[in-house]
């Protein structure tokens, strides 16, 4: 569900057609939407890097995880969700919306982990490291951009 | 964690149409992976023509009625066609709020709007009047599209005014679909509500409709600047949504059912058609590398829920070499995949032998197991000759076959793709979950052993699994007490016990009524207060006990049916006419028509008008007959000319409740639904039961619905309840168990359950 679809669904809903008011939350949409895709770029190509600097840190904070005990299963399964986390981040930037985060990301996820044992707390914390290493790697602008998709994720995984 | 015992609801929302960013991520995700650069490139330019595309929707929409006006003008004739457009912004109710529009076009707000309209319209024609030049450079010069010979205009006069409005009103939908579909960049969205139009607009109006869109084509043209982008873009998109227009109704899409006991399932084409961008893989021998390496994963992603090429490559490397080379076929692969070691590991031996197989199911035919028997056959299978002959079979049917051939990657067929079956809803969507491996526990064999449990549990005072029971407002209503009574499968075969509510029966009622009669106190006396009557009862009393009885509620003033009360009152109409009338009022139709789903509709409104429940699928597949051919007034008509209505009722008597389901009655108990079923809180009820239960164990024994409506004194109860144990009768569930009205004609078969219930339900 983007913006677009979102006001599209309202207005048919109401049977008129799209408002001021929704043709210029599209529109700004339009306006932001180089910036988005540019964003999106960046964390496609250092999506390694970024898994690799997050999971350090978060290893540094939290050595008694599972993921660090090495075990390579455990661990080959938790970078590979830390991707798969950044990569839902890049579809909601993309998007303009937190819809693929809800859907496959914080509803899907917290109910594999939770059925899996995985302490959501540990996992939190996890995708907190990613974000801080992701902000660190964008500039202010793209960061304050960002960072909400983050929080978003982070106050749906938490216990 | 949904409820396992009925399989659960889980809400799915669909996705009904796409936007260019929505398809495009949905793309990215079927694939797992990122956005590539050729679909960075598609965002943006979407992005680039996103101001220019919301210019033009916006100029569209102001100039709305003029556009759809010019479409109204160009096929009706002998009037003003804009005198029956309303305003597509005015607020239109809700489904369920009340609006429809048979009945608005005569309200006030209607005809001022309707006046608004004429205004408006002339307006526009003066305008075009000013400079009958250009008006008429616009008819000859501007390319005005050609109509085809055969059309002919419609008189508006002779089309009628209700199918008028609503020509009217669905041009403006028209239009107001292609500025939305202009917004989101795809045409997707006019697809969706356009195929298959043609099959539910009349025939008469097929071509005219094509003709004013046509018309509205060009005049939204006309609005724009000759050979710019943006007519283009606006040509386009009503070409589009006139080829969606003249597509024949696509057939539908059927499955067929997987033993001869279950039916087969179709679904409207349109439906699959615009769940859109999913990719199905095909592998073919022409293929470059790169694409035959993407279908692997692809199958991988299917059959192992994820991407093994990394971590177990070496372990498929033949595998992949022989089906990347000469000869090679997908359904072949997905075969060996199956019966690969590795498979075994992951699906196979962590789990219970059902659970397997519904995992399998999923991984090689793309949905969920879908009825017990063939879960019986797959379970034999494995247990006979092992797992892999469980993989052969599933490769080897005919169905997958028919879907996925040799050459195509296996996919869920979900929510979108195919018609869903209701009796696993719950567990297949849960199924096709990336989470559904980690749940152990067999989910479809459990919800199927539950669907054989008999309707009525145990016996007719327990709490009851009845899924159509109403309690306060809700059918399916949450067993969160007792989470063992699950709601059970309504199926052709299930009856309802029905429950004597302890009324009288008529012939005792007349009895009584003669010797209250001359007492004159029969209203007031509560105890004999059984039905009301119009020749006995006052009229306002009789009124009153009609609203009551059809309400639940004594009714506000605004609410009552004055016209039909001063029929009755002038002895114009018999109460039965006035219950028809109150039934097909504004009133209760909103309360019991409006905004509620068909079955419970059509249950509270059987309640209410002949007291009593719906007995059987069979009677309840009749009213969704009549709801869905001829609607709510039929409903009522053929509740209140029905012969049992007549019959119990008369021309002069007030419905009343006459029976309840067990659960029905065991809600009453004032310690709770179950209560009346625990030996503790209710010791003679249950012993009384077990006794004829036992008593009556004999397997011969067919007997009729026990309903009965004897009426019983304390005295009377002892000698009925021998009467019922020598008789031995019990509540056997038989087909051919007869209706409880034709139980009537037997009193001397007057049942212990009867009497039963009237005692309860005098205590409590």
């Amino acid at each position: 569900m983007s913006v677009i679809t979102q006001a599209i669904a309202t207005a048919d809903r109401e049977v008129r057609y799209l408002s001021k008011g929704e043709l210029d939350m599209i529109g700004r949409f339009f306006n932001d939407g180089p910036q988005r895709l540019r964003i999106v770029s960046i964390l496609n190509s250092n999506v390694d890097e970024i898994v690799e600097k997050g999971s350090r840190r978060f290893w540094q904070q939290h050595p008694e995880t599972p993921s660090h005990s090495g075990n390579p299963r455990f661990q080959s399964s938790c970078l590979r969700d830390q991707a798969w986390f950044i990569r839902l981040i890049s579809y909601a930037v993309a998007v303009g919306d937190v819809d693929p985060l809800e859907s496959s990301g914080v509803r899907g996820a917290r109910q594999m982990y939770l059925s899996l044992e995985v302490p959501l707390r540990l996992v939190a914390q996890c995708v907190r490291s990613l974000k801080d290493v992701t902000l660190d790697m964008l500039s202010v602008e793209d960061a304050a951009e960002v960072g909400p998709y983050f929080d978003y994720l982070i106050a749906g995984l938490m216990p | 964690m949904t409820d396992r015992t009925n399989g659960g609801s889980p809400v799915v929302n669909s996705q009904p149409y796409h936007t260019v960013p929505t398809a495009v991520i949905e793309g990215a995700h079927q694939r797992d992976r990122y956005l590539n650069h050729s679909e960075t490139q598609t965002l943006l330019a979407f992005l680039k023509t996103g101001l220019r595309r919301l210019e033009i929707a916006q100029i569209l929409a102001e100039h709305a009625n003029e556009i759809v006006a010019a479409g109204g003008r160009r096929i009706f004739v002998g009037g003003n066609p804009m005198a029956y457009f309303e305003e597509p912004s005015a607020p239109v109710g809700m489904p369920g709020s009340g609006y429809f529009v048979a009945e608005d076009y005569l309200s006030p707000k209607s005809k001022t709007s309707q006046a608004n309209n004429t205004l408006l319209s002339v307006d526009v024609s003066t305008k075009s009047l000013v400079n009958p030049l250009s008006w008429f450079k616009g008819l000859f010069f501007s390319g005005k599209p050609s109509v085809p010979g055969r059309f002919q205009a419609i008189n508006i006069a002779d089309y009628g005014s209700v199918r008028m409005k609503r020509s009217m009103r669905d041009l403006g939908w028209f239009l107001r679909y292609v500025t939305y579909a202009i917004v989101a960049g795809d045409t997707s969205i006019i697809s969706v509500n356009t195929r298959g139009l043609q099959g539910v607009i009349p025939q008469d109006v097929t071509l005219a409709t094509t003709v004013a869109l046509r018309e509205m084509q060009w005049k939204a043209l006309s609005f724009f600047p000759a050979e710019s982008a943006a007519a283009a873009l606006v040509q386009r998109y009503f070409d589009v949504l006139i080829a969606d227009y003249n597509v024949e109704k696509p057939s539908d899409r059927l499955r067929s059912g997987v033993s001869k006991h279950h039916q087969g399932l179709s679904l409207p084409q349109s439906y699959e058609d615009s769940s859109g961008a999913r990719p199905k893989w095909v592998m073919k021998e022409d293929l470059p590398d790169i694409e035959k390496e993407a279908v692997i994963k692809a199958a991988y992603r299917q059959i192992f829920e994820r991407d093994v090429s990394e971590l177990y490559g070496d372990e498929l490397s033949k595998l992949v070499s022989q089906v990347k080379g000469e000869g090679g076929s997908m359904a072949l692969f997905v075969q060996q995949l199956g019966k690969s070691r590795l498979y075994r590991r992951l699906y196979y031996e962590p789990y219970s032998i059902s659970r397997a197989i519904e995992l399998a199911c999923r991984h090689f035919l793309g949905r969920g197991l879908s009825c017990m028997e063939e879960f019986q056959q797959y379970f034999e299978l494995v247990s006979e000759k092992g797992f892999a002959a469980l993989i052969d079979a599933l490769v080897g049917s005919k169905e997958y076959a028919d879907y996925f051939g040799v050459e195509t990657v296996p996919y869920l067929r979900g929510l979108g793709v195919e018609a869903q079956e209701c009796r696993n809803w719950g567990p297949q969507v849960e199924l096709f979950k990336p989470s559904a491996p980690v749940r152990k526990v067999p989910q479809f064999v459990t919800t199927f052993a539950g669907y054989q449990q008999p309707l009525p549990n145990q016996h007719p005072y327990g709490v009851g699994n009845d899924p159509l029971e109403i309690q306060f407002g809700a059918i399916f209503s949450q067993e969160t007490k007792a989470p063992d009574a699950q709601p059970a499968h309504f199926s052709k075969d299930s009856r309802r016990i029905l429950i004597s509510s302890g009324q009288k029966k008529a012939h005792f009622v007349q009895r009584d009524r003669l010797s209250l009669a001359s007492q004159h106190k029969a209203v007031r006396d509560k105890a004999v207060q059984i039905s009301i009557d119009s020749t006995q009862h006052s009229v306002e009393a009789v009124i009153l006990a009609t609203y009551r009885q059809l309400f639940g509620c004594d009714v506000l003033a605004s609410q009552r049916h004055r016209v039909a009360e001063t029929q009755l009152k002038g002895g114009l109409s018999t109460v039965r006419d006035f219950v028809k009338a109150l039934a097909k009022s504004r009133a209760f139709r909103r309360a019991y028509w409006e905004g509620l789903y068909l079955t419970k509709s059509t249950e509270i409104i059987h309640r209410r008008l002949l007291g009593r429940p719906t007995y059987s699928r069979e009677e309840t597949n009749k009213y969704y007959d009549i709801c869905g051919r001829q609607g709510f007034y039929a409903l009522v008509d053929a509740l209140v000319d029905s012969d049992e209505y007549r019959e119990t009722f008369g021309e002069n008597t007030v419905p009343y409740e006459r029976y309840v389901t067990p659960r029905g009655l065991a809600m009453r108990s004032p310690k709770g639904p179950s209560a009346i079923s625990r030996l503790r809180d209710n010791p003679s009820t249950v012993g009384d039961y077990m006794m004829r239960y036992q008593a009556a164990s004999a397997p011969d024994e067919k007997q009729a619905m026990p309903a009965q409506n004897g009426f019983s004194t304390p005295t009377q109860h002892q000698d009925q309840h021998q009467t019922a144990d020598t008789s031995e009768q019990r509540p056997v569930l038989s087909p051919d168990s007869t209706l409880p009205e034709n139980a009537d004609d037997r009193p001397e078969e007057a049942d212990a359950l009867a009497v039963v219930s009237a005692e309860s339900s005098a205590s409590g």
